[in-house]
């Protein structure tokens, strides 16, 4: 337990720039005193407590930055077999889809690294990965190409291999073709949505509280 | 008159263990023991107590191989000097006579 949560407390204070460790790293040293179970993990809260404290404000584009890397996986997750369906059926849209993301992905990934390392370059490696997600978001949302071929491709294959309508849908009689509509539309307004929010706040955050370039 | 924000329940109670011996250099754990407070509530206001110049803090070296460097903090001067409530200014030591102020 005792090594578990010197290992969160000291992630945590990785977050943290160099200068404002201090009293975290006080806490986390204070840790190997603790005696029972019980005082490690109430000692471990204290000292996330702590960490948000000397933190404060320097903490949010760190943040930002995870909320970034949490919202690539999450997309990868999420829309990974609208891709592995299409890529199957051997078509080349999904190429074409994945060399439009790339860049996306790519400076988010890059943006949330020199971010979380309190690199000045990450304000404007920020500022790019929001412009690239406003642009994602218009072909997306108006379903434009390379994003409506895949989902056209990734429908023709859905039904093609016999989908199935959920039972609430052909309750209400809905055809297999509006069932993957919708869920497509679903895909790309919601997807389209938390990627916009996410990428102001960390455009925000790192525009607010990272450090200029010297 | 504004509520001096040292002389919450918590901060007193830890005031009241440096003055106990005030010239000793004191740990964070050690002093949550004695003072009950969880370390969540005890560092706030050991940060406090250093920026307003009550307590001083340094580094130690580890006591045991293996184990990292700790923070230790002991009050910089006289507790009344200091602002500290006479609360918990020492207490002389039992057997001695005080002299009563006249």
């Amino acid at each position: 337990v005792k090594a578990a949560a010197r290992l969160v407390l000291r992630l945590a204070i990785g977050l943290l720039p160099p200068e404002r460790r201090r009293w975290s790293t006080a806490a986390l040293a204070e840790l190997a005193e603790a005696e029972t179970r019980r005082e490690t993990l109430r000692w471990t809260l204290g000292g996330l407590k702590v960490v948000l404290l000397e933190g404060r404000m320097t903490l949010t584009p760190s943040l930002g930055a995870l909320a970034v890397l949490a919202c690539l996986a999450g997309a990868v997750v999420v829309d990974g077999d609208v891709v592995y369906v299409v890529a199957r059926e051997g078509k080349p849209s999904v190429l074409a889809l994945l060399a439009f993301l790339a860049p996306t992905a790519l400076v988010g990934a890059a943006a949330s690294a020199l971010v979380l390392r309190r690199r000045p370059l990450g304000r404007p490696a920020a500022y790019a990965f929001f412009a690239l997600v406003a642009i994602t978001a218009v072909f997306a949302v108006t379903n434009t190409p390379p994003v409506a071929t895949v989902f056209r491709d990734y429908n023709r294959a859905e039904l093609a291999h016999g989908y199935r309508v959920p039972a609430s849908f052909a309750r209400e009689g809905w055809t297999a073709e509006q069932v993957l509509r919708h869920h497509s539309e679903e895909r790309r307004f919601y997807g389209s949505f938390a990627a916009l929010v996410v990428a102001v706040g960390f455009a925000f955050a790192s525009r607010r509280y990272l450090p200029r370039r010297a | 008159v504004p509520r001096r924000r040292d002389s919450s329940e918590q901060t007193l109670a830890l005031l009241d263990a440096f003055t106990r011996d005030p010239d000793r250099w004191r740990h964070g754990y050690d002093l949550a023991k004695e003072t009950g407070l969880a370390s969540g509530t005890l560092y706030p206001i050991l940060m406090r107590l250093e920026q307003r110049g009550v307590l001083e803090s340094r580094w130690e070296p580890p006591e045991r191989p293996g184990r990292p460097p700790r923070h230790a903090y002991r009050l910089t001067g006289e507790p009344e000097a200091l602002g500290v409530p006479a609360r918990v200014a020492p207490k002389p030591p039992a057997g001695l006579a005080t002299a009563e102020p006249s």
